[in-house]
């Protein structure tokens, strides 16, 4: 079968538009994954649940569409799970601000996966809310 | 008028089963018409189209990629600002027909230059023709003659339109 044209654009689409295409898709099918599992598939639930039309959502669930983040937040809400995610190279740290009311000092702990320990510590200062910042780090044995 | 189907070997896949027809003694199949038609003001909808199909080999040809016609389907639904581009027109459709998320028939499209398409000239023949071969699976499956549930090939059947 003689498909050029096809298969010219698919071998020259720039790899971002790829990418937006497979991500609009993945969401697609996420939103509808998730409407099955917490509105039985039904789009009026989740309407009545953003204190929208039926009409208004039911564009989200049909074909590409460029989502924001804020149409993504509402969603994320109103499903109560997870749309998208957003990688970090901070993914295995364990993340802890500890506010301390005494002398407005803001302690930030960060644990990587090797092990290492990053302290930081920021203190706020009443004349002109300027702060300093002091860096620790530390070694916990493997 | 007798349609033939074709597997599209190209692109078909463990998951996805793509087909095409030729029409009576056409010698080229309608998604081959289709591919060989310029939309010079519609490159962005056609290579959204033409990625999606090819997205559709690993994901399944699932219903909500694609517009209903009655019953027959069409390409792409793109996002509104792609379409609105094209403000003398209501973009581009390729007709086809979706039997399962695993089978899908293209066939052949064009721009559709009024709401309804019945009253497109360009699009007219192609809606026409999706429909009555969706009309006539349909009444296939209805009878019993052809299912696919286990088997997802075309390549035998042959109906009349």
């Amino acid at each position: 079968m003689k498909l050029e044209k096809f298969h010219k654009i698919i071998d020259n689409t720039p790899a971002d538009v790829r990418e937006d295409i497979k991500l609009s898709m993945d969401i697609l099918e996420r939103i509808h994954e998730l409407l099955e599992k917490k509105f039985d598939g039904k789009q009026k639930l989740l309407a009545e649940k953003l204190n929208k039309s039926e009409a208004e959502i039911s564009k989200w669930f049909s074909g590409l569409q460029n989502f924001t983040t804020k149409t993504i937040a509402k969603l994320q809400v109103a499903f109560g799970e997870p749309i998208i995610a957003v990688c970090t190279e901070e993914d295995h740290s364990i993340f802890i601000q500890v506010k301390l009311s005494y002398n407005s000092t803001f302690k930030t702990m960060l644990v990587n996966k090797t092990g290492n320990l990053e302290e930081q510590e920021t203190r706020f200062t009443r004349a002109n809310r300027a702060n300093s910042t002091n860096i620790h780090k530390q070694t916990f044995p493997q | 008028m007798k349609v033939y189907f074709e597997r599209i070997d190209e692109f078909s896949s463990e998951r996805t089963e793509f087909y095409t027809v030729r029409l009576g003694n056409g010698q080229i199949t309608e998604f081959e018409l289709f591919d060989q038609k310029d939309f010079p003001d519609h490159q962005t909808e056609l290579e959204i189209l033409y990625n999606v199909i090819y997205e559709m080999r690993g994901r399944g040809a699932k219903h909500f990629y694609f517009k209903s016609e009655g019953p027959a389907n069409a390409l792409p639904i793109v996002p509104k600002e792609i379409i609105s581009c094209n403000n003398i027109d209501f973009g581009l459709r390729l007709y086809c027909i979706r039997l399962t998320d695993n089978l899908l028939v293209l066939l052949n499209g064009d721009i559709k230059t009024q709401h309804k398409p019945l009253n497109c000239p360009n699009v007219k023949k192609h809606f026409e023709n999706a429909v009555k071969i969706a009309r006539a699976l349909d009444m296939l499956l209805n009878d019993g003659e052809i299912s696919f549930v286990r088997d997802h090939s075309l390549t035998n059947i042959e109906i009349e339109i």
